[in-house]
């Protein structure tokens, strides 16, 4: 069994989306942003569970929503690594991934009752800062 | 493959514990969490067989036995890897003289395992065990009951006195003793919240020697919030609020009312359909979560019937 390291994940308690869910989510864009690349050992559901304080029913779940959309492979008694994924699907799942984010970010702002407009200045404000930090 | 059906023990005139309806799923770890004297130990000691039940069925592994039937003793016994709360009984023991007895006691008695656990906890191996730390001991007792090959590891307040720095490694123990099988289970109980956020994947409540409850413990954590909604300023506002599905706790402050539920979507949907506006929602702190659990179910029941 070849050693696998834990994942940068970080799980919201107080979110709404549900922490399979973040697992999910946030794996995906470890492989989508080549961080995790094809071939790479992701840890047991065990471990990934005992390293975010959540159970492993949510992880396996989430793992398997993984394998389901294609993203990680489970080979028996070997264990579970990062799959090869064609580029057309990535593009996809990279606009999706963003997508979701200003989703989440539009639901926040509406939630205080910020205006439109004020929503909009703030996202240039934040995309001029981004530019000037690179 | 570990199932209890109606399980009663008589401790004495004043105190009965069950009946009990219980079960463990391979793969999985259980937290046991309670009050003290609600009935842990008891449930424990049943389950490893170091007391019978007075009545109704254990089922180990496929076997069951009726209360007082000692059949088959040895077989599952060779399965379930017990770490009592304390050593009583071992005093006068070196943690060497205990290995021994335990090769003796148990066929997969593994002299490698032990070997490289005394070393990764660093404990003595020739020092009387009453001569060592609560905390040492209990490592010990953990030691001895990782040394040889189970199904089943049942532990009663493992963690309790034990270092931070073992604590990260007895974590770290449990995590390979459940990836090398993946049909071994863990059950231990404790007091201690962040024990059961770290490790459990279920949580078991006991109260007065009953089972009150069993959560998967995300979707606790998913289902328990706080909301506070612009309502509730008056008494009668406060009543509605307080018999809407899944709530559990009201307290007014104002012209606002804070409200507990342990199920934030029925709650909401409650809350829309009276026209009442959410102004915050947030999720619970586990240890406020385990708290409401241990103290409020029952209460919470007596209340649906009275309404």
């Amino acid at each position: 069994m070849s050693e696998s390291g834990l994942l940068p994940i970080k799980i919201n308690e107080t979110s709404r989306t549900p922490i399979y869910d973040q697992i999910e989510s946030q794996v995906k864009t470890l492989i989508m942003s080549g961080k995790l690349p094809a071939g790479t050992a992701l840890p047991s559901i065990r471990k990934l569970a005992a390293s975010l304080s959540c159970s492993v029913i949510t992880t396996r779940r989430a793992y398997q929503n993984l394998e389901q959309h294609g993203y990680i492979k489970t080979l028996q008694g070997k264990g579970t690594f990062v799959a090869e994924i064609n580029v057309a699907e990535q593009d996809e799942q990279k606009q999706e991934a963003v997508a979701e984010a200003l989703k989440e970010a539009a639901r926040l702002g509406k939630s205080y009752q910020y205006s439109e407009e004020e929503l909009m200045d703030w996202f240039r404000k934040i995309l001029k800062e981004e530019n000037e930090s690179d | 493959m570990i199932k209890f059906d109606g399980v009663q023990k008589n401790i004495d005139r004043d105190v009965q514990i069950g009946p009990l309806d219980f079960y463990i799923e391979p793969g999985t770890v259980t937290a046991l969490v309670g009050n003290n004297g609600a009935g842990k130990s008891t449930l424990i000691r049943m389950l490893t067989g170091m007391v019978f039940p007075d009545n109704g069925t254990i089922t180990r592994f496929g076997k069951s036995i009726d209360s007082g039937g000692r059949e088959d003793e040895v077989t599952w016994k060779e399965q379930i890897a017990y770490v009592p709360q304390t050593s009583i009984g071992y005093e006068r023991f070196s943690l060497k003289q205990l290995a021994e007895l335990h090769e003796i006691g148990f066929r997969s008695w593994d002299w490698k395992e032990f070997d490289r656990l005394t070393d990764r906890f660093s404990l003595p191996l020739k020092k009387r065990f009453d001569s060592l730390s609560g905390g040492m001991q209990k490592k010990g007792l953990l030691l001895l009951a990782l040394s040889r090959s189970s199904k089943f590891l049942v532990m009663d307040e493992p963690l309790s006195g034990v270092d931070i720095e073992s604590q990260e490694i007895i974590r770290e123990e449990w995590v390979s003793y459940l990836e090398k099988d993946p049909e071994r289970a863990i059950l231990f109980s404790t007091h201690i919240p962040e024990e059961i956020k770290g490790f459990a994947d279920y949580v078991v409540c006991m109260k007065e020697g009953t089972l009150t409850g069993r959560f998967e413990k995300d979707s606790l954590q998913e289902n328990y919030g706080r909301l506070w909604v612009s309502a509730g300023g008056s008494v009668s506002q406060e009543e509605i609020i307080r018999n809407l599905p899944g709530v559990i706790d009201v307290k007014r402050s104002g012209n606002n009312c804070e409200i507990i539920t342990e199920d934030l979507e029925e709650t909401e949907n409650a809350l829309a359909g009276k026209n009442i506006e959410i102004v915050l929602q947030q999720g619970l702190e586990f240890s406020e979560i385990l708290r409401t659990l241990l103290r409020n179910r029952e209460e919470k029941k007596t209340d649906e019937f009275s309404a």
